[in-house]
């Protein structure tokens, strides 16, 4: 399986943070896609990409597996390939800056 | 066995404590004066009324209004300068209370049954304490003093001629120790000095208290009082084996009888003489109370029972020794024949474990006051005698009592609830006398402030003379991208703009911020752009480190060996005067100043600006090109308006701070689509004209006359860059990747299992994108 290698610890220890983990998944479509990811504990939401040439790897430019991308709160690539604790550091110090979602009451309703 | 005294001390003197400071509460609605503590840590000043069950009635500072405040959305409240409570009568028995909450109540004990306390409350009045719940209590009458460390021996000395009659009994505190009692005619007179020492061991702390002999008065009506509860004793003096009550019979009539009651647990009390020669020795106890009185609190004892009933006392031992102790929780005991009138009661000692409270759910509020007592219970209202609370100890099975405002230190509310919105809440007003969290429903040219504070859900105009600031959004989540606007434009002015750069043609640089669109202003208006923040930030690190900054350069990049060394000594400040105060150049007016990222600066002139880089030209005709990114700053030189000078500051009402970094001076002029999510203050800016600013985008607007100041920005910028940048530390292999610093690319689909899924839904949390396969 070509997938980051300790993707499921960083979930378990970014749990409670604004931080997600997503996947795109370059498998051909197959009934036991799903099942099989669930078997092998993936632990990301997985978009559908179909192949490993698929329009989401084209447009991310993907060519090699597996590849990831870190984006900050603004959407911003912020490292690619990063692993372990280099990783780490730089999702701690992009959660440091993740402003506080704004509460339902302080969205600019006023004024 | 019960017996029953009469007592000396109850049933005369009632307490009206509370009820003088409550009128004063009253008056002419004033309200008591406090400083406020919100969930969200905001502190301000305010009026406190009375409320409404489970509501605290605040007039804040500034807010003419008076609000009903849930207390969920109160931490604290602080009582300033509050009424004095009424002190106690000289003479008068006071208990304090311990419970098991922590509460300390002082009073006079009323009555005691089997189950509770009946108490006369300093500043609540009569009030009824559970048995199981009480810790201990401490008689703190006026006749007590706390002594620390073991005492030695008794000696008394006198020199004088006078006789007196000494008669020192010993209460019987331990089954074992010796009692005894003397009667001894001494001479004693005015001069005359007592030297009190006593001896004994296994007693880590005593208690002296001193009363009188029958009657409670010498003869010739002279009270022997202790310090500090009377002038009597001048001076008095105690180490680890002498207490020293030199003038304590001074005044006392000759022949008159001082009856000394020893409550200790000595091995064995000797009497000295002023020879040094014992003349005395304790051998057997004295039946008869009263006096002066040293209890012994650290021995070990038993548990005994003491009821109470208007004015009587009963004491009822539960050893089987017939010999009355004291324990180390201050229990009372005796054999049966003996029995104290309360004023001869140090402390009794409350149920060893009480049932454990129950406090879930309840919105509590504790109250402390200034000589230390401390009421918790369930907030009710305020009223206008003071806080009603239901006590924790009668959640339920009570009439709430009345704390009084009188000595009130604080009331605070307990925490358990509301962390959540503690954390969200971001916007307040900055007034004069505090702050206060809260939402801004309106802002109208004449400067009136319609404000929603957090603690009420009802809006309320400020007054706006005592509004400092506005703080809309202390952690916007709408920053500004850098990327799309990476330059400053500061102004003379004190303004500066988060902005692109779109061209300099002439005499006017064309910019476009996302405040107000592209905007063209004349360049005399200018005083620098901030470009590209790295290099920002790599010439801060360069001026912070005292890396001398090179002089003039005449190229960028590799051409490094073009440099020239002029001058050895430029250091950062050199370098601040010189962008600060630039140089007018006699055959051009209006130059400009590069600064290099690697600290060069170049004064030039800018032919062109795009978003390739700064053209200016070269030595030979042809033009050059400076990339962008390697260029920190562009500053005019020359002489523009004066700083400060400009309208900004005479017909300013607020300076905004917006996203970016960007402040200005702004006239208000409205709002538009208010109540809408696209809500935008309408203002003027001298450097801009008329612009529409949203809402989101609004840090703080300031209100203050001081702040519209502009001036030290240029400075400011050399010592402190724009927040941000947050260089990514790559892996080597993704440093170079094309995509690093780019937006994400739009990705939408479908899950493996068939639902959408939207990247953009994931925007505000660090997302990790992983591409991967079964394969």
């Amino acid at each position: 399986m070509a997938a980051m290698p300790d993707g499921r610890s960083l979930v378990d220890d970014y749990k409670g943070k604004p931080f997600v983990a997503l996947g795109v998944n370059t498998d051909a479509p197959s009934d036991d896609l799903a099942d099989r990811t669930k078997k092998a504990r993936v632990p990301w939401r997985s978009f559908a990409d179909g192949a490993p040439d698929g329009p989401i790897s084209k447009a991310w430019s993907v060519r090699a597996f597996p590849t990831t991308f870190l984006l900050d709160h603004e959407g911003v690539v912020q490292a690619v390939n990063e692993h372990g604790d280099a990783l780490r550091k730089t999702i701690d110090e992009l959660l440091a800056r993740v402003p506080s979602p704004p509460a339902a009451d302080d969205l600019p309703q006023d004024l | 066995m019960i017996q029953v005294l009469p007592c000396w001390m109850l049933g005369c003197v009632l307490f009206l404590i509370g009820s003088a400071a409550a009128l004063e509460a009253r008056e002419g609605d004033q309200g008591v004066k406090i400083q406020v503590t919100t969930r969200e840590g905001h502190v301000v000043d305010a009026m406190l009324f009375e409320s409404e069950p489970d509501q605290v009635a605040l007039k804040l500072t500034g807010i003419a209004e008076q609000l009903a405040v849930d207390v969920e959305g109160v931490d604290e409240l602080r009582f300033i300068d509050p009424p004095k409570p009424t002190p106690a009568a000289e003479g008068e028995t006071i208990f304090s209370v311990l419970l098991d909450s922590g509460d300390l109540l002082t009073g006079r004990l009323i009555s005691a049954s089997e189950s509770a306390w009946t108490l006369d409350a300093l500043g609540i009045g009569e009030l009824v304490v559970p048995r199981d719940r009480v810790v201990k209590i401490e008689c703190i009458s006026s006749d007590s003093i706390a002594l620390h460390g073991p005492l030695s021996l008794v000696d008394w000395d006198s020199d004088g001629d006078g006789a007196a009659a000494f008669r020192v009994s010993k209460r019987g505190l331990a089954s074992s120790g010796p009692e005894g009692r003397l009667q001894r005619k001494l001479p004693l007179d005015e001069a005359c000095r007592v030297r009190l020492r006593l001896e004994w061991k296994g007693v880590p702390r005593f208690r002296l208290v001193l009363g009188v002999s029958r009657g409670r008065k010498l003869k010739g009506s002279t009270p022997v009082v202790l310090e500090p509860f009377g002038e009597r004793l001048v001076a008095w003096h105690s180490d680890k084996s002498e207490i020293s009550l030199t003038p304590l019979l001074s005044g006392l009539e000759r022949d008159s009888s001082l009856e000394l009651v020893l409550g200790v647990e000595p091995e064995e009390v000797i009497f000295f003489d002023a020879q040094g020669e014992e003349y005395a020795r304790i051998e057997r106890p004295d039946k008869d109370p009263g006096g002066l009185t040293l209890l012994n609190d650290g021995a070990s004892l038993t548990l005994a029972e003491l009821s109470v009933v208007r004015g009587e006392v009963q004491l009822e031992a539960l050893t089987d020794s017939d010999v009355p102790v004291f324990g180390p929780e201050g229990a009372v005991s005796t054999d049966g024949e003996e029995a104290w009138s309360l004023d001869q009661v140090l402390s009794i000692a409350g149920s060893a474990e009480p049932a454990p409270l129950d406090l879930e759910g309840l919105e509590l509020v504790r109250l402390r006051y200034a000589d230390g007592r401390q009421v918790t219970g369930q907030f009710v209202r305020v009223s206008a005698e003071g806080i009603v609370l239901a006590p924790t100890w009668f959640v339920g099975e009570a009439e709430p009592i009345v704390c009084s405002f009188a000595g009130l230190e604080w009331a605070r509310f307990s925490a358990r609830k509301f962390k959540a919105r503690a954390r969200s809440s971001k916007s307040y007003l900055s007034t004069k006398s505090g702050e206060i969290g809260g939402q801004l429903r309106g802002l109208s040219p004449d400067g009136s402030i319609l404000w929603r504070p957090n603690m009420t859900e009802t809006a309320a105009p400020v007054e706006a003379s005592v509004v400092k600031r506005i703080v809309l959004n202390r952690t916007s989540a709408y920053f500004v991208s850098s990327r799309r606007y990476p330059h400053r434009v500061h102004f003379r002015s004190g303004d500066s703009f988060c902005c692109k750069v779109v061209r300099l043609q002439g005499d006017e640089l064309t910019f476009a911020s996302p405040f107000g669109g592209e905007r063209t202003v004349p360049v005399e208006s200018i005083k620098f752009v901030e470009c590209n923040q790295r290099a920002v930030q790599r010439f801060r690190e360069l001026v912070t480190e005292k890396e001398k900054p090179k002089n003039e350069f005449f190229g960028f990049g590799s051409t490094t060996s073009a440099r020239t060394e002029k001058s050895e000594g430029f250091d950062a400040k050199s370098l601040k005067r010189a962008l600060a105060l630039p140089r007018k150049y006699k055959h051009r007016r209006f130059e400009h100043l590069i600064l290099a990222e690697s600290g060069d600066f170049l004064r030039t002139r800018i032919s062109g600006w795009s978003d390739a880089g700064i053209e200016i030209p070269g030595r030979t005709d042809e033009a050059r090109l400076i990339p962008n990114d390697r260029v920190a700053a562009v500053a005019w030189l020359g002489e523009g308006p004066e700083v400060g000078d400009g309208p900004a500051a005479k017909t300013s009402r607020a300076r905004l701070v917006l996203d970016g970094r960007t402040q200005f001076a702004v006239e208000i002029l409205g709002a538009s689509e208010v109540g809408t999510k696209d809500a935008r203050l309408r203002v003027r800016s001298d450097a801009l004209g008329e612009l529409e600013i949203k809402y989101a985008h609004i840090i703080s607007i300031d209100l203050a006359d001081d702040l519209l100041t502009p001036g030290t920005e240029f400075d400011s910028w050399v010592l402190e860059p724009m927040r941000e940048p947050f260089p990514p530390e790559a892996s080597a292999d993704g440093a170079e990747h094309a995509l690093l610093g780019q937006p994400a690319i739009a990705t939408q689909g479908k899950d493996l299992e068939g639902k959408d899924l939207d990247l953009a839904d994931f925007r505000g949390q660090v997302v990790l994108l992983d591409f991967w396969g079964h394969w």
